[in-house]
């Protein structure tokens, strides 16, 4: 896959990954209207850097690398958007469900107090990534990955957890 | 919690959401011709905006020695036309410099791409876009004269401390008004390129630890077998 793709190759490519650009979506924005622009914009921004894709590495960590870098800047203009923004998760009961939709949601809600770089981080260790690819998409050594996924996983379970009344 | 459930539960919880078909290719397609919608606020778009300005700018000024045939105002106005001409180039190598953002490459990398085109280039344009509102005000103050006393017009009163003070402080407002933002992005950069870079020295010292432990392991493995050969050897002597 290189520079020779066509229009149509590339929306195809764009349709079978999509998850993935939704995923990134998911946990940068907070609503539809939010998602559905940034998904554009990493659309827009894969067109544009399509002859800069060799194939030199594997199609996903090229889609990663330019849809949270997107991200990233675009978390900057947005920010001081919001309206409201909370410190902490707000006190809730745990009660374990078989759906996993309390968890799902304190996941993401816990997500959402991370900085734009650590966000990109845990989702590539959500995603199951290797060391070597997040690595590769991040650009910082392994060592570096694997002591702050050990510091991210900490933080993440210390607010996800239920504050005691 | 433990820490292995993080995975299981995005993953479960990703299994069950069908996102593999939410967009369809003619909606992608539309997506991928389109401009983005946010991208008002970006960089590309401020750098433009001011280029576009000045282009009109540069449009009013040439207008004026049609306007006001006086050799005074001429020379004032073509000036005026050379500066903007001047600055006008310096932002379109502003833009070139910015389109050559590489999204594809590491986030870390592009997060340095970034810090350094607005440490370096951006800072550069926040006094040159100022000036722009500088050279319309005083384009306002020629037209306005020269409307209100017309063939009376007098190019002496450009020199008039009232306008001058006007010019200078259009600028000084233009420049303080657009320094919060500039300086809000730029220390949000700061904090992603830090968050990315505060572990690299800890990660360094595991690195040299691990392997100092892997040759320390080798050097005590070869000392017990060569104090075994040897304990071997000497109990053979005895035996």
């Amino acid at each position: 896959m290189s520079t020779s793709m066509t229009d149509r190759e590339f929306e195809v490519m764009i349709f079978e990954n999509q998850a993935l650009i939704i995923k990134i979506c998911s946990i940068y924005t907070s609503t539809d209207s939010d998602r559905e622009d940034l998904f554009q914009e990493i659309v827009i921004n894969l067109w544009n850097g399509i002859n800069r894709f060799q194939g030199k590495s594997k199609l996903s960590t090229w889609i990663y690398r330019v849809g949270l870098n997107t991200a990233i800047s675009r978390s900057r203009k947005v920010k001081t958007d919001k309206l409201q923004y909370t410190d902490s998760i707000p006190e809730q009961q745990w009660i374990p469900d078989e759906n996993h939709e309390q968890e799902i949601m304190a996941l993401y809600k816990a997500i959402d107090l991370l900085n734009p770089t650590e966000k990109a981080i845990v989702i590539l260790y959500l995603e199951d990534k290797s060391y070597e690819e997040i690595s590769e998409i991040v650009g910082i050594s392994k060592s570096n990955i694997s002591v702050k996924l050990v510091r991210l996983k900490r933080k993440l379970e210390q607010l996800m957890r239920p504050k005691q009344g | 919690m433990e820490t292995t459930d993080l995975k299981f539960i995005w993953q479960s919880h990703h299994q069950k959401t069908d996102d593999t078909s939410k967009y369809s290719i003619e909606e992608i397609r539309s997506y991928r011709n389109k401009k983005p919608g946010k991208m008002a606020k970006s960089i590309r778009m401020m750098l433009l905006f001011d280029i576009v300005y000045k282009a009109v700018l540069i449009l009013g000024w040439l207008s004026i020695p049609l306007l006001i045939k006086q050799a005074g105002i001429t020379i004032f106005s073509l000036t005026s036309v050379a500066i903007l001409l001047m600055l006008l180039g310096v932002e379109q190598r502003f833009l070139n410099q910015w389109n050559r953002i590489d999204l594809s490459a590491s986030i870390r990398n592009s997060l340095l791409w970034q810090h350094s085109f607005m440490t370096k280039i951006y800072a550069r344009f926040l006094f040159t876009s100022s000036i722009s509102n500088s050279f319309f005000v005083a384009l306002g103050f020629i037209f306005y004269d020269f409307l209100k006393y017309k063939d009376t017009f007098n190019i002496g009163r450009l020199a008039e401390p009232v306008l001058i003070g006007f010019v200078v402080l259009t600028f000084l407002i233009s420049a303080v008004a657009q320094w919060p933002a500039y300086q809000t992005t730029l220390d949000e950069l700061d904090k992603n390129i830090s968050a990315i870079n505060n572990d690299e020295v800890f990660a360094r010292q595991m690195e040299k630890e691990k392997v100092r432990r892997f040759w320390r392991i080798i050097v005590f493995g070869l000392l017990f077998l060569i104090g075994t050969a040897t304990l071997i050897l000497v109990v053979s002597q005895f035996v």
